[in-house]
């Protein structure tokens, strides 16, 4: 029966996974490898406002005929289920409350009004009238145009709006209700076949995003799983000869990397796919534990207790465990996940394979092993380029960096943003308790960032209104009324015309939640309180965030924020746990300990180096520490007993380790291909340490 | 040579502009009265000639732009800043040339017993009330109702 142990195993793990549907748990989504904050939750509700979901569609040109062909690409776009064109976007309720308050919402021309001759300029606005032609604009609440316009940002050309002086323009919302990446899918998909039958159309949105990299990450992921597959298929088949063997590592790693799954959901609710591929590497590194007892005939005979394997295991969980206590949540899961995953194989591998027993097929394999390189020379090469590259180390810690890098929808939104806004600005949230107090944080950014843009704008906070209110009754507004209103009729105008005109003695607009909703304000409730987003501009983004009820919905600065938070406890608990190595190691090599720093010093001076002429990533510092891991059981193992076939079980789990996450040197996603580029690096050295250093007892024939 | 290709080219525009006399009657709700104006409208391709009789105003709009001639002096006006002028000229255009599809994109076309309602869609509502024309052989009418109160009635009228 323990024959099908593994099998067994692996099927309720399996059944547990489907059955609990903890496969609709894993998120392709960057943020969620971001810590559990209050930034995380705002992120969450921001991803939630209209404004992130909106589709542009634009047409090349603006000849009518353009104009006609969007319109009927604007009837197919409308067909697809969940999106709509964007239509009126200002109620009748939000228009009269914007004529009634325009004193107060807009400037005055404080310069004109000051030496202003009333009569003069009503006279000028009656004859203007019968000089019009075609229509007669008349702005009944400002007819001495003393009250400033608005600035018009937007540019229509035959009624319609234009995007800068590319062509048509039309933007379309999605369904409220449409929050699923199933649901954008659909929508996305629908569009995409609309699009291939039109060359001179683009459309945007940032759900596209959403779309296309979870599209192309899993596609990515797919390819590499294959690869991996086929190298380990080859390890097995051609090399080793035995299917078995690999049928029953398969399960094992899998059931680990399952159990670390299920246990990892259950605590944190989703898992980021990041996580999951990141820990379905690591979990690779336990394959050394097999190989090690596999080439010692562990699985042939009955044998003791293989204490190497077991040190092995100890330090590498206990550097894991170490590094666990990290805040920083996308460390903190590969780090449980790594732990769970690596006890679940080691127990397997260690207690249930010698009653499963496997016998070792016999094959040749011969290298000429060369004494090139003395421990000691080993070290001080290592020593002279941590000297080098450590000075020369350029970080990059946008996780954004991490994702796919859809260069192609990159330069369509750059393309978009740079003919809707007038210069480089992104998006804030901002907090508060009561909208009130929403709305003079608005006013107080608008001090800051006179180009800031907000659906606040149209508001006025009570100490504003106030404030003005009393300046135009210091500038006697009630006799400047009473003179308008007197000297119209005799000019010719009806009598009351502009009896609403500078309407000043106004009570203050009680805004309700449900009353800015009305008027289009981009508004939510959160927690006990109100955030609005508002655009503001990038160089004035340092004095902005430095305001406390100023929220960040930028991925890259939420992620250095939470890793600034962070970053000395990683270091302490980095330090800890490679003393805790260094400490072991020097327990167990004692006199060899120069052949066993090397395992240690080596792979990461060759990591160093690379890193030194590149920009690194969290996931480049992340797979050192793994390839420290992976070294310390190789240090060890050879320090232990550096027998053949010792050095069989570090080749071939070199090997294994390389199908495990070296693979990932071939994938296109930045985050991937961190990991691979320094797991092959990694790799290469421990195998050029096994073939040649010059190790003590070292065996020249596999 | 030159003459003969200029010649051709003012023939060939010539040939296809299309000028009709109209008369414009504005009712003003700030002065409670109407004013009755007549004059020329010529569509030549993407551009409108407005003319008045006994003024020596001459207006033509093109690709959203206004220009105002008078004797010697030019004023250019974007009519982006006076989108109400610009829906008015665009509804002129598109009426005179039977141009449904352009009309159905702002307005929901309304077909009554002898004549057209076009009712305003989206943020058009916020100046433009309604509009309703009857044209057949000839322009018999188009009245543009604003939301300050203001109408504008423009006829074509028989040589």
């Amino acid at each position: 029966m323990i024959r099908y142990f593994n099998y067994f195993l692996f099927i309720v793990l399996f059944l547990i996974f489907i059955i609990f549907d903890f496969n609709s748990k894993i998120s392709t989504q960057l943020q969620t490898i971001l810590p559990n904050s209050k930034d995380k939750e705002l992120l969450e509700v921001f991803s939630k406002f209209d404004s992130n979901k909106k589709i542009f569609l634009v047409i090349k040109g603006d000849s009518k005929e353009a104009l006609k062909k969007l319109n009927g690409i604007e009837k197919e776009f409308v067909k697809i289920d969940g999106l709509q064109k964007e239509g009126q976007k200002y109620s009748k309720e939000f228009l009269e409350y914007k004529s009634r308050y325009r004193l107060y919402l807009n400037d005055i021309d404080e310069d004109k009004l000051k030496n202003i001759d009333i009569k003069k300029e009503l006279d000028r606005l009656y004859n203007s009238l019968f000089d019009s032609f075609l229509t007669v604009d008349i702005d009944k609440n400002d007819p001495l145009n003393i009250i400033q316009k608005e600035n018009q940002t937007i540019h229509i050309k035959n009624g319609k709006l234009m995007l800068g002086d590319y062509g048509y323009l039309t933007v379309f919302s999605i369904d409220k209700k449409i929050n699923s990446l199933d649901g954008f899918e659909r929508i996305y998909d629908s569009i995409k076949t609309i699009e291939e039958r039109y060359v001179d159309i683009k459309s945007f949105s940032s759900i596209y995003y959403f779309v296309e990299n979870s599209r192309y990450i899993k596609n990515d992921a797919s390819k590499i799983v294959i690869l991996a597959t086929i190298i380990l298929l080859l390890l097995y088949f051609v090399v080793l000869r035995n299917i078995n063997l690999l049928l029953n590592t398969l399960l094992t790693l899998g059931s680990s990397a399952l159990l670390a799954t299920i246990i990892l959901i259950s605590i944190y609710d989703q898992l980021s796919l990041f996580v999951l591929v990141f820990g379905l590497s690591i979990s690779t590194i336990a394959i050394d534990y097999m190989f090690h007892h596999y080439f010692h005939k562990s699985y042939e005979k009955k044998q003791g207790f293989n204490q190497e394997v077991f040190f092995g295991f100890l330090t590498t969980f206990i550097a894991f465990f170490i590094l666990s206590f990290v805040d920083f949540l996308l460390i903190k899961q590969i780090t449980i996940f790594t732990m769970i995953s690596l006890f679940c194989s080691y127990i397997i591998f260690a207690f249930i394979y010698p009653s499963i027993t496997f016998a070792q097929k016999e094959f040749a394999f011969h290298i000429n092993g060369f004494d090139l390189f003395n421990s000691k020379y080993i070290l001080l090469f290592s020593l002279a380029v941590f000297l080098f590259a450590l000075p020369n180390l350029h970080f990059d810690f946008d996780i954004k960096s991490l994702d796919y890098d859809n260069k192609a929808l990159k330069e369509k939104e750059s393309f978009f943003q740079s003919k809707l806004l007038k210069k480089q600005q992104q998006t804030v949230l901002i907090k508060a308790k009561i909208i009130e107090e929403l709305i003079t944080y608005n006013e107080q950014i608008k001090k800051i960032d006179n180009d800031s843009k907000s659906s606040l704008d149209n508001l006025i906070s009570q100490r504003k209104f106030l404030q003005k209110k009393q300046k135009f009754l210091d500038m006697n507004f009630e006799n400047f009324k009473k003179q308008i209103e007197q000297l119209a009729p005799k000019i010719g105008f009806k009598k009351d015309s502009f009896k609403e005109a500078y309407n000043y003695d106004l009570e203050y607009p009680k805004y309700s939640y449900e009353q800015l909703e009305k008027y289009a304000v981009e508004i939510k409730k959160y927690q006990d309180g109100y955030i609005s987003p508002i655009l503001i501009s990038n160089d004035r983004l340092e004095k902005i965030y430095s305001l406390d009820f100023v929220h960040p919905v930028n991925l890259k600065i939420l992620f250095e924020k939470s890793l600034q938070n962070d970053i000395d406890k990683i270091i302490k608990l980095g330090v800890i746990s490679l003393c805790f190595i260094i400490a072991i190691i020097i327990f167990i090599a004692r006199s060899k300990i120069l052949y066993a720093l090397g395992f240690l010093s080596f792979p990461s001076a060759v990591i160093f180096l690379y890193l030194s002429f590149i920009e690194v990533n969290i996931l480049h510092i992340f797979m050192l520490f793994i390839i420290l891991a992976i070294s310390i059981d190789y240090a060890i193992y050879s320090t232990k007993n550096n027998s053949l076939e010792t050095k069989k079980a570090i080749v071939f789990s070199a090997l294994s380790s390389f199908a495990g996450f070296g693979v990932l040197v071939f994938s296109s996603t930045v985050s991937l291909f961190s990991i691979g580029s320094v797991a092959t690096l990694g790799i290469m050295a421990v195998l050029i340490l096994i073939f040649f250093s010059k190790g003590q007892d070292a065996v020249k024939s596999l | 040579m030159v003459r003969l290709g200029l010649f051709f080219i003012l023939l060939f525009v010539s040939l296809n502009a299309k000028i009709i006399n109209f008369q414009e009657e504005k009712y003003i709700e700030v002065i409670d009265n109407s004013t009755l104006k007549q004059g020329t409208l010529e569509f030549i391709q993407n551009k409108i000639i407005l003319k008045y009789k006994n003024s020596n105003r001459v207006l033509t709009y093109a690709e959203d732009i206004l220009i105002i001639q008078k004797n010697d002096e030019i004023q250019k006006i974007d009519l982006s800043s006076q989108i109400a002028l610009k829906m008015v000229f665009l509804l002129i255009e598109s009426i005179y040339k039977n141009d449904m599809e352009m009309l159905e994109s702002f307005f929901t076309i309304e077909k009554k017993k002898d004549f057209i309602r076009l009712a305003p869609k989206d943020d058009i509502k916020s100046y433009l009330k309604y509009v309703e024309f009857k044209k057949g052989e000839t322009l018999e009418f188009i009245t543009i109702h604003m939301t300050n109160g203001n109408t504008t009635t423009i006829r074509e009228l028989n040589d």
